[in-house]
Order: structure tokens, then C-alpha cells, then sequence
């Protein structure tokens, strides 16, 4: 193993620890494929995937277990959204000080995916990773995008009785595949 | 005399105040709201002290006040940088003297956009202009979004803490309220609340046409908005609606986007002891076309309203405050009276500086003396604002401003008497007789303000100077 490989196994296992303090669900090493089923449950569920090529092979197997997919290339997105059960994206970096994906927007990769769906399913890979919110920064493309978010474990409220509640208007449950 | 429950109630900016002292003893009674308090103060400070032990947050201190007072310092250039950025990604830019300029400007703005439907993020700035009200005179509907936020506009009430607005809420009261919205009986618990009003929401963004929000931070270099929040309501209102309105207070806009490294950890680990919150988003203008959602149109406005007076001036450090709410949460006065007791829309420590400022010391006038001037807000504060020297300086300028002639009398023949060693020491004797009957005592001219609320000193059997004169005649 080289050094350079070792040196990224540590920011998963970082990333994965903070990930779980804030309420997240990370998944060391494990197969994309398996982990979304899981989030799926029983088809047939709609789940919303961004057009990534590195969520293709997720998308048929997902399709072939019969689940109903929407990409956002297909015109069907916006309608068939509020109703998706799962949202699976891609990140643009994902910083192992917190645990955060950040996640860039553009046509591929609309807000809605990440957004509106229950649980959130975020595939991370190897050069994604990064030490810190200052590294994640300067991955932010250039012309800038129209937006980023950064985000940390489930959408969470504490507005009532100062008491942790989970999925108050984003998704309540993140789950994040890494790469192990 | 006046009650904590018509404190709480929604104020127009000008509406008149019954006297501090008033609203100070209506919130005293409230048994529920000091608990509340109590518990919200103990979670919030806890989290905050965890948070800031991480290694390397005095460098990010430090840091953080630079990067701040030199954004201060160079204000009126970096509005001017900001302008020019934001305009280059096609966000359309609007500026506002006042605060009933920017409500009317936003009203404007929706009215000439056909806007019916509004939905809000949780923003001071939108509070402190009283914009709702505007929108609807309009006739556009007004949703807040946030989950506390959202719980007071159906209360009619105004937020009690700048971060945790229905802070003051119980759940029972939260319970009946949902539940005369609903038109049925919803179980007393934090689990079915909360479903309830996200499903309440969702239908509320999907109609939306506009979406209303305040910023944490403008980046000039960049021209990014960006918003920090947990709930996920600040990213739907500027994802769904085709029109995103931010009102900016011109104090929020950063030099240069790789600021936000620091400020960001900053606040939030300040604000609820996150090292990050659950969402970040960074906006740099509308839509790009082929993209399916984010607003087709973007605007700021950028407020002033008695902000840039301040440039210049001894105040000028209030204007690096970047709304933690650290300081609410570990002061005294704040813990005991609330949020609302303040009167303005910003309450605690920062908002006994801020709302004289802002609002004129006249309105403000009682503030500064709202405090125990302990110095607690002055130490956590994440950018350095000396709050505690401020509340001073306001006390100076207030009295000063108040030329009473009793005052100063009484004033000047105390200072004439303690400059003298035999008048020194006749008063001792007098105050100290005085003391021997506090019931009088506290009813005395001068005293009957002061005594209120205070115990008074016990009385002696003899003065120092007495005891003194004695054992150097009589030694032991």
C-alpha cells in the first residue's frame, strides 16, 4: 500500500467518525449497490439519481430490482420528485474534519436530489476526500456554480423544548458510502 | 400594567413600550418562560463550551476579529466590491436607507412580479424591518418556514432569541396550537409536531413564487450569499420559488470567500456548538440555463438603516457581531427576563447595544442599563466586541443626552462631600444610622428608585473611622 493511500484511509475513517456525531450513517468500504437497496426497502420505491456516469451501474441494478428511476434528464423529474423516497448524488468534495459532503449544482446534479427525498444516499470516492473546509473551498469549480451546499448529517431542529428532532424539512436520514 | 403574553406579542417598529421596569416584572411572573430559559441556557452553553475546548478555536478568534474589523473598517468598498460581484453573476442589486425603505422595496418588488404566495427563511434583518407585514398589505400570503419561526407567526408573537426563536414556547402550548391548526387533536409530542408542520410546509414551498431570506455572509470578491441553517427550510426557499429576495445588512458582507474557512467554524461552533451546521449554501446568482430548479431571478437589497452612521464612531466594533447568539446565552439578565422584555427585535446583550444604535437612543434609551455589566458577553464573543465597554459608553451617551437637573444636583453635592474628610465621615455615620431602619430608608427621595430589587447593606454598630479612632486610643 502506498503512502499517499494510506494518508486517504484515514480521512475516511475521519470522515466517517464525525459523519455518525452528527447524526449521519456512513458505510466504510461497502458496495454502493447494497447500500441503496437497503435504504430502498421493498420495490417498488421511486429514487431519484443524479446523471452521474458513477452512479449509472447503481441505477440499472436498482431498476433491475424494480425500483421506479428518475434521472433528472428525464422529463418526468420535477413531477416524480416530491414523491421520491430515496435521492442518490455524488459529492464534489467531502471533508473529513465533519463529516460534510459538498455538493456543487448544475443540470446533471439539481438541488431537489439531495432536497426534498426522505433519505439522502451520497457515493463518495477516493479523490473526493479532503482534509478540511478550507480544502473543500478551493475545490469549488471556477466559473462559480449557481450553488454549493455543505451538508452535515440529517436536515434537525431543536425549536421545540431545545430537543433534538431529525428530518424537520431535509432529509432525515444520510446515508454516505466510502471508500474503504 | 402589562403581561408577559402581550409582550410577546407581535410589534410594529415604533409601536409604543410600556417602561423597561414594566416588562421586566410581567416577565418575572412568568414561571413556565424562566424554565424554559433555564433549560435553554444550560443546552446551548454546554454545547458552545464543548465545542470551542476543540484545539486551534483562540487562533480562529483571533482570526475571526481581524477578518471582521478590517471588513468593518473597509465597509463602504466592500459594499461597493459586493455590488460589482453580484451584479456580474446576474443578481439584480437594491439599496436601502431605511427599514421601512427595504419593506416597501421587497413588497414592490413581489407586487411588480405577480407574487402571491411567500415563503421565509429565518432572518433578523426581515424582523427587524417588520417585512411580513408589509407583504401582506399587499395582499401576498407570508409563510415563515422555520420550524420556530413558524410557530410564532401562528402565535401572532415575536422571536424571543435570535437563534432559537420560540424559545420561549413550551410544548403544550405548541401542542394546542398545531392542533387548532389541524382542526383535531394532536398527541403532546416532538415527533408528530414536527411531521405535522413539515407537511404543513411542503405544500406551503411547492406553491410558493417567492422566497425570502437574509444572509450570514455576502463574499465581495465573489459575490456568494451564504446561508446557515439547519432545518433544510433555507435551502428550499431558494431552490423552489422562481423569485429569491435576500435582504442583506451591509455589516455581513466578507472581503473574500476564502474568509468563510474561518468565519464559518466560528459562528456555528459560537451559535450551537456544531462543528458544522447541517447545511451551508453558497448562491451565486439565478439559474443557469438547462438547470431544473434554483430561483430564475435573484435580488439582495442591502440594508443600512443607521448601520454606516456607525463607521467611525466609538460603536463602530458592534458592527463585526456575526448573530451567534453567544452572548444571549450566558448572560444573567438575559436568563432571568427573556427575550421580549428587551422590547426590540434583537434582545440580550448585543441587542441592548444594537437597538439604541439602530433605532435612536431614544427608543432604546433603558437598554444599557439592562445588564449586570459582568463582563460574561465581552468574554465568549467569537469576533471580540467588547460589549460589556460598549454598554458603558451607551449609559454615558444616554445620560448625557438627559440633562436632569435633580440628578446632577444630587451628583454634585455627593462628589463636594466626599471630597471633604469631615463630611466623609459625617455621612458614614448618617447613612449608616439610616440603614438602621430600611423601610424608611428605601422610601427616601433618591434611594426609592434605587432601592427596588436590592437589599440593602446591614447597618453596623459603629463606622470604620469610629472603630478606628477607638483602637488608636484604646489599644488592645
Amino acid at each position: 500500500m502506498s503512502e499517499s493511500t494510506r494518508v486517504d484511509d484515514g480521512l475516511a475513517a475521519r470522515f466517517a467518525t464525525e459523519l455518525r456525531t452528527a447524526d449521519g450513517t456512513p458505510h466504510l468500504g461497502e458496495d454502493p449497490v447494497a447500500v441503496a437497496m437497503d435504504a430502498a426497502g421493498l420495490p417498488p420505491a421511486t429514487i431519484a439519481i443524479d446523471d452521474d456516469p458513477a452512479l449509472e451501474r447503481l441505477a440499472s441494478a436498482l431498476q433491475v430490482a424494480g425500483h421506479t428511476i428518475v434521472r433528472p434528464h428525464e422529463p418526468s423529474y420535477r413531477e416524480a420528485l416530491p414523491d421520491a423516497a430515496v435521492g442518490v448524488t455524488r459529492c464534489r468534495a467531502a471533508i473529513a474534519d465533519t463529516g460534510t459532503l459538498m455538493l456543487v449544482f448544475d443540470a446533471a446534479h439539481p438541488r431537489s436530489t439531495s432536497l426534498l427525498p426522505r433519505t439522502h444516499l451520497a457515493v463518495v470516492e477516493h479523490d473526493d476526500l479532503v482534509d478540511s473546509l478550507g480544502d473543500a473551498l478551493a475545490r469549488v469549480p471556477s466559473p462559480a456554480p449557481s450553488a454549493v451546499t455543505f451538508v452535515t448529517g440529517p436536515s434537525r431542529s431543536a425549536d421545540i423544548e431545545q430537543i433534538l428532532t431529525l428530518g424537520v424539512h431535509g432529509p432525515a436520514q444520510v446515508h454516505v458510502v466510502l471508500p474503504g | 400594567m402589562t403581561t408577559a403574553d402581550e409582550l410577546a406579542r407581535h410589534r410594529h417598529p415604533g409601536d409604543p413600550l410600556p417602561p423597561l421596569r414594566d416588562r421586566v416584572e410581567a416577565t418575572l411572573q412568568n414561571v413556565e418562560l424562566r424554565g424554559a430559559l433555564r433549560v435553554m441556557a444550560t443546552r446551548f452553553n454546554d454545547a458552545r463550551d464543548e465545542a470551542v475546548r476543540a484545539p486551534g478555536i483562540a487562533v480562529l478568534k483571533d482570526r475571526g476579529t481581524a477578518i471582521r474589523s478590517a471588513g468593518v473598517r473597509d465597509l463602504r468598498v466592500n459594499v461597493a466590491r459586493a455590488e460589482v460581484s453580484l451584479r456580474r453573476l446576474g443578481v439584480q442589486v437594491h439599496h436601502a436607507a431605511t427599514g421601512l425603505d427595504a419593506a416597501e422595496l421587497i413588497a414592490e418588488l413581489a407586487s411588480a412580479r405577480g407574487v402571491r404566495r411567500a415563503v421565509k427563511s429565518k432572518s433578523m434583518a426581515t424582523e427587524e424591518v417588520d417585512l411580513n407585514h408589509h407583504l401582506e398589505q399587499r395582499g401576498i400570503h407570508v409563510t415563515e418556514t422555520d420550524l420556530g419561526e413558524w410557530i410564532i407567526q401562528r402565535a401572532s408573537e415575536r422571536p424571543s432569541h435570535i437563534i432559537a426563536p420560540a424559545v420561549h414556547k413550551t410544548r403544550p402550548q405548541i401542542t394546542r396550537l398545531f392542533s387548532d391548526l389541524a382542526g383535531g387533536e394532536l398527541a403532546d409530542e416532538r415527533e408528530e409536531l414536527c411531521a405535522f408542520a413539515q407537511q404543513q410546509l411542503r405544500g406551503e414551498f411547492l406553491a410558493a413564487d417567492l422566497g425570502v431570506s437574509g444572509a450570514n455572509f455576502v463574499c465581495a470578491d465573489t459575490g456568494t450569499i451564504v446561508l446557515v441553517t439547519n432545518e433544510g427550510n433555507g435551502r428550499l426557499t431558494t431552490s423552489l420559488p422562481r423569485v429569491h429576495i435576500a435582504l442583506v445588512p451591509v455589516e455581513k458582507v466578507l472581503a473574500r470567500f476564502e474568509d468563510l474557512a474561518t468565519m464559518l467554524p466560528l459562528l456555528t461552533r459560537h451559535a450551537t456548538g456544531q462543528p458544522m451546521t447541517s447545511y451551508v449554501t453558497m448562491i451565486n446568482g439565478p439559474r443557469r440555463e438547462g438547470e431544473l430548479d434554483g430561483p430564475e431571478e435573484v435580488h439582495v437589497v442591502f440594508l443600512d438603516a443607521g448601520r454606516t452612521a456607525l463607521l467611525g464612531t466609538e460603536f463602530e466594533d458592534m458592527l463585526r457581531c456575526i448573530r451567534c447568539g453567544a452572548c444571549l446565552n450566558v448572560c444573567p439578565v438575559y436568563g432571568t427576563i427573556g427575550g421580549h422584555a428587551y422590547g426590540g427585535v434583537y434582545p440580550g446583550p448585543m441587542g441592548a447595544v444594537l437597538t439604541p444604535l439602530l433605532s435612536g437612543l431614544e427608543e432604546g434609551r433603558e437598554l444599557p442599563g439592562a445588564t449586570s455589566l459582568c463582563g460574561a458577553c465581552s468574554a465568549v464573543c467569537p469576533v471580540g466586541i467588547p460589549l460589556a465597554d460598549l454598554l458603558i459608553k451607551l449609559r454615558g451617551s444616554v445620560a448625557s443626552r438627559e440633562p436632569r437637573r435633580a440628578r446632577r444636583l444630587f451628583f454634585g453635592l455627593w462628589s463636594r462631600a466626599w471630597s471633604s474628610p469631615r463630611l466623609y465621615r459625617w455621612s458614614a455615620t448618617v447613612g449608616n444610622r439610616a440603614r438602621r431602619w430600611p423601610r424608611v430608608a428605601r422610601h427616601l427621595p433618591v434611594a426609592r428608585g434605587w432601592g427596588r430589587g436590592r437589599t440593602l447593606p446591614a447597618a453596623v454598630p459603629e463606622t470604620f473611622h469610629d472603630w478606628w479612632r477607638r483602637e488608636r486610643v484604646n489599644p488592645r
